[in-house]
């Protein structure tokens, strides 16, 4: 794996989707978010990414060199819950 | 409420729990806004499990699709306010538990002061609209909380400490802010789009609901190693089942993170005190300016008719149909403020006028300093 790329298992939180995948390390949380939304055709809702590895939520601005992702780290696309 | 035998025995088995404190519940004083499917839960086991004060938040009235997860409603209740009836089934659970209620928003129909009064807040809610109101009221008063929000099979629930880590407005992407704007034109005025309804079930309400106070009961045991910390958040799945806890990060950038800290009270009650009273406590009213914590929409005015409306009411309590002038149909341009200032016609009308609620806490600004006082 180069420098420049990180190898992450990206899930769903049902785990109706799974994938490895080699990334940037200058991919930010919000650019994971539109690949795979897109890619997965998932439903227009608000989504967040947990990276499963270090129990840690990743803001979508950061890039994952500032979030210290690492290979084979598991980042979890979550919904963002609104109801009660 | 019951005598000290009846109290034995109705908690006979909690008192065999070693490290179960029965008299801090007892003295606890919890808010439940929102009074939806996580509400109803929660009340519930607040009652069951004897906490002695709780006040219940709500606007809306109940619905026959609400039955399907609300277990205090009832379809004799269908069009009834939900803060009202889900306050009379939780003293009927439990004649311990003081209930009381406000049928109204939780950011303008209730003092903030109210608020403050509060060991820890339940965030039953269903909206990032009412989240943001309820984290900033939280964070200004310095009061923790408890934000829990369901899905269909999965749920969440997060603790926000207002003395440390991240809070609510911490964890607002882009695309939420997007979102929340889009209730709102013309300032706050709230747009005419429909509310999307969401799926939810009774299964994920009552567990997302039993984990809320089950923090809010580690939270009033002052125990700080066994729940979610500051700034961590639980998600949980039904289909297949998992359950994790994650840290969020505080945003440097973040606003919300402002408290009150010392406030002076007042003897005061709304309808006994006007602006400028209140701001001759802090120097000169001429050049002083007083927050009131919510958007007050003041007048509309015609740019073709130049007829003027005076409203005094709560922006966000308006919508987009209060725009048309009534005399020649042209849109009208809004006036609406969260300062009063001191040399204003409206610093002469008493603060009741202005919708400004009873323990209400404003800010009195003067030459950079800013002073908090609680009304009556």
């Amino acid at each position: 794996m180069s420098e420049a790329s990180v190898s992450v298992i990206v899930q769903m939180y049902d785990r109706t989707r799974k994938a490895e995948v080699s990334l940037s390390r200058s991919t930010t949380t919000r650019d994971l978010l539109e690949e795979t939304k897109r890619n997965w055709s998932l439903p227009n809702v608000e989504y967040r990414v947990t990276n499963m590895t270090k129990n840690k939520e990743l803001p979508q601005k950061d890039q994952f060199t500032e979030e210290n992702v690492s290979d084979k780290d598991v980042l979890q696309i979550e919904p963002i819950l609104q109801a009660g | 409420m019951a005598d000290a035998r009846a109290r034995l025995e109705r908690y006979a088995r909690h008192y065999l729990i070693d490290w179960w404190d029965q008299d801090k519940l007892l003295k606890a004083n919890v808010f439940v806004v929102g009074a939806g499917a996580l509400g109803n839960e929660a009340l519930k086991l607040l009652a069951l499990m004897g906490v002695g004060r709780v006040h219940i938040v709500d606007f809306d009235t109940i619905e026959i699709s609400n039955l399907t997860r609300m277990v205090l409603f009832n379809e004799k209740d269908i069009g009834r306010n939900k803060a009202e009836v889900a306050a009379e089934r939780t003293r009927q659970l439990n004649p311990d538990t003081e209930v009381t209620y406000t049928n109204g928003n939780l950011e303008y129909d209730l003092g903030w002061g109210e608020y403050k009064e509060a060991d820890v807040v339940l965030g039953c809610l269903d909206s990032i609209d009412a989240r943001l109101s309820l984290n900033r009221i939280c964070q200004m008063v310095g009061v923790p909380w408890v934000n829990g929000g369901i899905g269909v099979t999965e749920g969440e629930v997060s603790y926000f400490d207002p003395d440390q880590g991240a809070c609510f407005e911490c964890t607002m992407t882009d695309s939420m802010w997007e979102q929340r704007n889009q209730r709102y034109s013309c300032g706050w005025l709230r747009s005419l789009i429909q509310e999307q309804k969401v799926p939810t079930t009774a299964t994920i309400a009552s567990i997302v609901a039993a984990l809320m106070v089950n923090q809010a009961f580690l939270v009033l045991h002052d125990d700080k190693k066994s729940g979610l910390g500051p700034s961590q958040r639980l998600f949980v799945c039904l289909k297949p089942y998992s359950l994790n806890v994650a840290s969020v990060s505080e945003n440097p950038e973040c606003y919300a993170h402002d408290h009150m800290g010392q406030m002076v009270p007042l003897e005061r009650a709304p309808h006994e005190i006007t602006t400028a009273e209140i701001l001759q406590l802090v120097g000169s009213p001429e050049s002083s300016y007083l927050e009131i914590m919510f958007d007050l929409a003041v007048k509309l005015t015609c740019p073709n008719c130049r007829a003027e409306e005076y409203l005094l009411l709560p922006t966000k309590s308006l919508d987009l149909t209060v725009l048309p002038c009534k005399r020649c149909g042209s849109e009208r341009k809004l006036f609406s403020t969260g300062f009063i200032e001191g040399g204003s016609e409206l610093a002469r009308r008493k603060l009741s006028d202005l919708s400004v609620p009873k323990k209400h806490i404003v800010a009195a600004h003067n030459s950079g300093n800013r002073k908090y006082f609680l009304l009556k």
